[in-house]
């Protein structure tokens, strides 16, 4: 059984970041199932790794990005034998109140069009607020390429907002 | 877009906060123990201790055969070139380890699945250490180097198919 000070300290560490994860994951899972799974076996992985203490921020997101393409190759294998395409409905990846609901909606379809690699950038850079040199770490890409990749994001995700925003 | 649009926008989408975690997600992270996670896999059931069990007793038959072949070797050996070995004389001088590094080195690491005796897939991660004992007399200039490779196996998950 935990000490309840490690559970305490657990679960203030899952709320104060697992939703950042999990929008992290979301970028990079086929659906919102595999998203949660992809969050739940970083944290564990690096919560084991690290032994005493909640894990740092970067190396759960780094972990998240590897098993993502664990993930993927397993799932190409098992589309290839079923040919089965699994919907899942849309979530919402923001928390808003009534007057921003409708700008989350537009970021969020706009983010949905971009490339897997601006928007993974973009996300870990504005709600992961981690540094380029951090999200070049986690992506294993040079941190130049990371900080390129985000002003094409932004700026692409800018023109794609700006139409029904202004 | 220029530098002020750029923080502009950039503002404006901090503003917006990743979405909470829905009831059934957050509690089943809350249930995932730091100390016992192997509970956790929420899609099958873990059976990692029995999996393990049974890796160790592959890996461990085969080397008690050959560590036991090793000193019957060894004995008979020792026992036909050396009948009667000379006592250590109290004037031979013995090893006296001043300095003792231990260390270990990941030297690979490889995923593999494995089926389960009901033909269920489990990945497991499969991590190869070498761990090594130095011990230095500096007083004879003596080193001893004991190098053991040593697996690790650590189910991961169980593959859905």
């Amino acid at each position: 059984m935990v000490e309840p000070s490690t559970q305490a300290e657990w679960r203030r560490w899952i709320a104060d970041h697992a939703p950042k994860l999990l929008l992290f994951a979301r970028q990079k899972a086929r659906s919102e199932s595999d998203a949660q799974d992809l969050v739940q076996e970083a944290i564990v992985e690096c919560w084991r790794r690290n032994g005493v203490g909640p894990p740092s921020l970067p190396l759960v997101f780094t972990t998240i990005h590897r098993r993502a393409i664990d993930f993927a190759r397993r799932e190409d294998r098992r589309a290839n034998r079923e040919q089965v395409v699994a919907v899942d409905e849309v979530q919402a990846w923001f928390d808003t109140g009534v007057e921003d609901r409708e700008f989350s909606r537009v970021i969020q379809r706009a983010l949905a069009e971009l490339p897997v690699e601006q928007r993974e950038v973009i996300t870990l850079k504005i709600w992961g607020e981690l540094t380029f040199a951090e999200i070049g770490k986690t992506l294993e890409i040079p941190a130049n390429t990371a900080a390129s990749r985000y002003r094409y994001g932004m700026s692409e995700l800018r023109k794609l907002t700006r139409q029904v925003l202004t | 877009m220029n530098e002020r649009d750029h923080e502009l926008f950039e503002a404006e989408l901090r503003r917006l906060r990743p979405a909470q975690l829905s009831d059934e997600f957050q509690s089943r992270l809350a249930d995932v123990s730091p100390m016992g996670t192997a509970q956790s896999q929420v899609r099958r059931p873990s059976r990692a201790p029995a999996l393990d069990w049974w890796l160790w007793l592959r890996w461990l038959s085969p080397a008690t055969v050959a560590l036991l072949a090793v000193l019957v070797v060894v004995f008979q050996g020792g026992t036909h070139r050396n009948p009667a070995p000379p006592a250590i004389s109290s004037t031979t001088p013995t090893l006296k380890a001043d300095q003792v590094e231990i260390d270990q080195q990941l030297v690979g690491s490889f995923d593999t699945v494995a089926e389960m005796p009901d033909g269920e897939p489990v990945r497991m991660r499969v991590n190869q250490w070498m761990d090594e004992v130095t011990l230095r007399d500096s007083a004879s200039g003596v080193e001893v180097v004991q190098r053991t490779p040593r697996i690790k196996v650590v189910p991961v998950s169980f593959a859905v198919y």
